[in-house]
């Protein structure tokens, strides 16, 4: 009994540098992270100072914002937690920059559904003159980098009248060659027998996309959504761009410029919390989903 | 039910044709067999009647109705798939009642929650339709279980199900019993009959398993390099083919074929033996058939060859001779009281009826007698 728990636990240098190896690499990609929350914990003078270790002493501070105000001090001491996070809400509208994002990604992500598998399926199952040529047409588009079209989008957004505004924030990505890509190579999987049974039964090539061939690619969508919704959630180069005026159409990493470059210097704080706001949603989602995450991400073979 | 007549079909992918003018007239309520090797195109008529296919040329005729242009759905034929192809995300019951709900609800009455609500009566009835037919199939039990949740057997059954439900003109099944282990597919073959005498439907069935067809088949038609070769009733094929392809194809263990020559006298000889053979007129070189179950264990037999292998199944013994002059063992069926007898490497001596032979020219046409042979003794 012992001597096959000694066996178990042997020694194995590879596996253990191996370890070594992902956990420094994990600690690497985490530090960012541990900052972000460690100043969205602390009060101004500690992070400026860089004390006060993970959370800061957590004691009560003169907000300073507060005493210009007209109030007597003692009346605006606060505590660095509730500072830091009310004010993420207070001072920028981040429920209504929230709600942006929520509206912008399920709307981006429902038309690119919409658009690619349609678009997938008569790739992967129709018999088509060209239908090859379109095909690398897809993959061609794979390799064209957003920013290298920023600018033509732009221009016809702003000629068609449509910067700020939601339309300029979904239309750029409604037609995803990523989607339709990885949906076609789903598709390729199902068996031709299962579309011809549906045309036996009497279903419509629509018919046969929305009912048959949407349940049976879940996991697959899955995979695409989590790519899109992060993609979307997280994009701060976009909204940057087509959202110049109106405050009201900022989605969540716009939010984050409320804190920055003010006269009275940045306020890290605040600002940190509100990042830790914005990829709060994001991480609830991924634990809540993490299984079909990573049978999502196994089966697109994306790495 | 359904006449189906196939007229003419051809078929080429790229430059391969695949149906050179294939003809098959299929009679109402009748249960007919395409049967032949792999890519010899009967998958590819069924599609083509199915309407899955297109035909190149020629035309598809069901009930004096010419539905060459007609789509899938709307030729009111049900199809069964060696893959069962069931919906993965529909339960045994919803599986079954989707060619109803497509055929029979308007998109509106279709729609989740509202449809059963604002039309109760038309889901009433459809619910109804598919119990019965479970009850038929012996699946009620399973009605609310998902496809992946059960066995071979049982997807087979649904699929079935799914196919009978709407009591389509005709069943089309593509090798429906190919994915079963051996003892489920004899099992349902007899099943397979027993529904055909109940439901008096017309069935086609393809399938590369000469067993099948012969088994469950009224008529079967045997299809080699996309053309039919020859249709008939299973003993006729059996017993009578047109070619040596035929012969060879149907009855296992194949047909034992031996190089023979006529004489043009009316005789022929077989590996040094004589035998009347009334069929040949000229002199020519003839192959000679002779299935294992006739030929005979004999001590005065004219024939001799060497035990190489015995193959017990029990109820028969196949005994495989090796003989000079031949370069694939001839098999012979004997009992298994008469294979006692012989041991491995032992010479046996057989024969067989003049009757029982089965001549082909060297073109493997079938060369036919007027007069039954007999042997002068």
């Amino acid at each position: 009994m012992s001597e096959a728990r000694a066996q178990s636990f042997r020694f194995n240098t590879g596996a253990a540098t191996t370890h070594a190896i992902l956990i420094v690499g994990a600690l690497i990609v985490l530090l960012p992270f541990y900052t972000m929350i460690s100043l969205s914990l602390k009060a101004p003078h500690e992070i400026m100072q860089q004390t006060g270790g993970f959370i800061g002493a957590q004691e009560a501070f003169r907000d300073d914002y507060c005493v210009k105000l007209g109030n007597a001090a003692e009346n605006c001491m606060v505590n660095p937690i509730i500072y830091n996070y009310s004010t993420a809400f207070e001072k920028a509208p981040l429920v209504r920059y929230l709600l942006n994002g929520l509206i912008v990604t399920v709307s981006i992500f429902v038309i690119q559904v919409l658009v690619a598998l349609p678009c997938a399926y008569a790739l992967a199952k129709l018999r088509f003159w060209g239908r090859e040529a379109v095909f690398a047409l897809v993959l061609f588009c794979l390799l064209i980098p957003v920013h290298a079209i920023a600018l033509p989008l732009y221009i016809m957004l702003a000629k068609a009248g449509l910067t700020n505004t939601y339309a300029a924030l979904i239309i750029p990505w409604t037609i995803s060659v990523f989607g339709i890509f990885l949906m076609r190579q789903f598709f390729m999987t199902v068996p031709d027998d299962l579309i011809d049974a549906a045309r036996m039964d009497g279903m419509t090539e629509f018919a046969i996309i929305w009912r048959v061939m949407l349940p049976t690619a879940i996991p697959a969508l899955m995979a695409f959504g989590i790519f899109s919704v992060v993609a979307h959630w997280n994009d701060y180069f976009w909204p940057r761009i087509v959202i110049t005026g109106n405050r009201d159409l900022f989605t969540p990493p716009l939010g984050l410029r409320e804190f920055k470059g003010d006269a009275d210097g940045d306020n890290f704080g605040p600002m940190m919390a509100t990042a830790c706001i914005i990829v709060t949603p994001l991480i609830v989602c991924f634990l809540l989903a993490q299984r079909r995450f990573i049978e999502g991400i196994t089966l697109s073979g994306m790495k | 039910m359904a006449r189906i007549q196939l007229d003419q079909i051809e078929k080429r992918f790229g430059d391969t044709p695949v149906l050179k003018g294939v003809s098959l007239d299929i009679q109402d309520g009748e249960f007919v067999t395409l049967v032949g090797p792999s890519g010899c195109g009967k998958s590819t008529l069924l599609r083509i009647l199915s309407g899955l296919e297109a035909a190149d040329s020629g035309r598809v005729v069901i009930d004096d109705r010419d539905v060459t242009g007609v789509r899938p759905a709307d030729r009111n034929l049900a199809m069964v798939f060696q893959s069962y192809a069931l919906y993965p995300h529909l339960t045994v019951a919803e599986n079954m009642m989707t060619p109803l709900r497509m055929r029979d609800l308007t998109p509106v009455q279709r729609m989740p929650v509202v449809g059963p609500l604002i039309a109760r009566g038309p889901h009433r009835d459809m619910r109804k339709q598919a119990s019965d037919v479970a009850e038929t199939l012996k699946i009620t039990a399973l009605m609310d279980r998902k496809p992946g949740q059960l066995s071979g057997g049982q997807r087979q059954r649904v699929a079935l199900g799914r196919a009978m439900v709407r009591k389509p003109l005709a069943f089309l099944m593509d090798e429906p019993l190919s994915n079963l282990d051996a003892a489920l597919r004899v099992h349902m073959r007899a099943e397979l009959s027993e529904l055909h005498r109940r439901l008096k439907a017309t069935f086609v069935y393809v399938t590369h398993d000469q067993a099948e067809a012969l088994t469950m088949s009224d008529r079967m038609a045997v299809m080699m390099h996309g053309d039919i070769l020859q249709v008939g009733a299973p003993d006729e094929i059996y017993l009578d083919p047109n070619t040596l392809e035929v012969a060879r194809f149907i009855g296992s263990p194949a047909i034992n074929t031996l190089p023979a020559e006529a004489q043009g006298d009316g005789l022929l000889h077989v590996l040094g033996v004589s035998k009347p053979a009334p069929m040949t007129t000229t002199r020519q070189p003839v192959t000679v058939g002779v299935r294992p179950e006739h030929l005979v264990l004999k001590e005065a037999g004219r024939f001799s060859g060497t035990v190489r292998h015995r193959e017990n199944l029990g109820a028969d013994v196949f005994l495989h001779l090796e003989m000079a002059g031949l370069q694939q063992p001839l098999v012979l069926r004997a009992t298994p009281q008469d294979a006692a007898r012989i041991a491995l490497g032992d010479n046996a001596a057989f024969d067989f009826d003049p009757a029982d032979m089965l001549v082909f020219d060297a073109q493997g046409g079938r060369l036919r007698a007027t007069t039954p042979a007999r042997e002068v003794a």
